[in-house]
């Protein structure tokens, strides 16, 4: 899986934009819980 | 997958060096203008391609550690950005607070979870909950409608047409003469190309002389692109496409969750 890397640490707006990138594309996003709709957080 | 960097040169040199894919950095905002770091380090890394956007809402919330009240808080942390973003509100509220700066919102949160007496952060949502803080103000950034652009860096092919795309260049001018940069503005008015921003940085060269870098619509594989940047490229002493990337926006972000969700957080719950 390619890695997305953010400015740190988690809970910045930098990380939002990131999963919410990710979350546009299957080969980035991959939510634990199949098609649950919620932001997973690394 | 997402992982966190240090800082701004660690995030988008770990794309340039190979160590990620891909890297997430902030542009502009809404209401402090652009990050002038992220357009340094953009040149710096001639590798690395422009291939996303994201366009995010940003609310900016106070918060405490549990216990203290707005009238304890003798400092306030965050980020530079998140301090001058909500200026009116820290000289209207908290008009006798230190303002100290943060590497970020998240690290704001965290020092004063370390450090909780007389302290507050200006920060995300997200931080509050991860840091165990408690919020003493929501959304108190000085415009509601307060939006910050990120791109998205990697060093692949450049992404495909999509019909919904832009363009980021950066250039400077061939001679300091009147009408240089017009001359190149010329090229994408004649041709109907529609400019979505264009900001100088100084060149590092000497005194007055500049880079500009331009955003526009369309694609750099699509006419009448391809013959703009054809007529601009010979005007110019320096020229480098920096990518071609499908518009972002927060109604797409909105549309993609909306369509996707069945349940769970929505974009409007979110980190602010």
């Amino acid at each position: 899986m390619p890695t997305l890397v953010y400015l740190g640490p988690p809970g910045t707006f930098s990380e939002e934009a990131a999963l919410c990138y990710a979350r546009g594309r299957s080969d980035l996003w991959q939510c634990p819980v199949a098609r649950c709709g919620t932001w997973w957080r690394p | 997958m997402a992982v966190p960097g240090r800082s701004l040169w660690d995030v988008v040199e770990a794309v340039a060096e190979g160590r990620a894919d891909l890297a997430v950095a902030p542009l502009e905002n809404s209401i402090e203008g652009s990050v002038p770091l992220t357009l340094d380090l953009l040149l710096r890394h001639p590798g690395i391609r422009v291939v996303g956007e994201v366009i995010l809402p940003v609310a900016h919330h106070l918060a405490a550690g549990p216990g203290v009240t707005l009238a304890e808080v003798r400092e306030v942390i965050s980020h530079p950005h998140a301090l001058a973003q909500c200026r009116e509100y820290l000289r209207r509220r908290l008009p006798e607070a230190v303002q100290v700066p943060a590497a970020s919102t998240a690290e704001a949160a965290a020092e004063v979870a370390r450090r909780p007496a007389g302290r507050a952060a200006i920060t995300t949502r997200a931080a509050v909950e991860r840091y165990g803080l408690t919020l003493l103000e929501e959304e108190i950034q000085d415009l509601r409608d307060n939006v910050t652009r990120f791109i998205v860096l990697g060093r692949g092919e450049v992404p495909r047409r999509t019909g919904r795309d832009k363009t980021s260049l950066v250039l400077s001018t061939l001679s300091d003469r009147p009408g240089a940069l017009y001359r190149i503005l010329r090229e994408f008015a004649v041709r109907e190309i529609n400019l979505t921003r264009i900001e100088s940085r100084p060149a590092k060269t000497m005194l007055g002389e500049y880079l500009f870098f331009i955003d526009f619509e369309g694609h750099q594989e699509e006419e009448p692109v391809r013959a703009a940047l054809e007529a601009v490229r010979p005007l110019t002493s320096f020229f480098r496409i920096l990518g071609s990337f499908p518009r972002g926006g927060e109604a797409a972000c909105q549309e993609k969750e909306d369509g996707e969700k069945t349940g769970g957080a929505e974009l409007g719950k979110r980190s602010g």
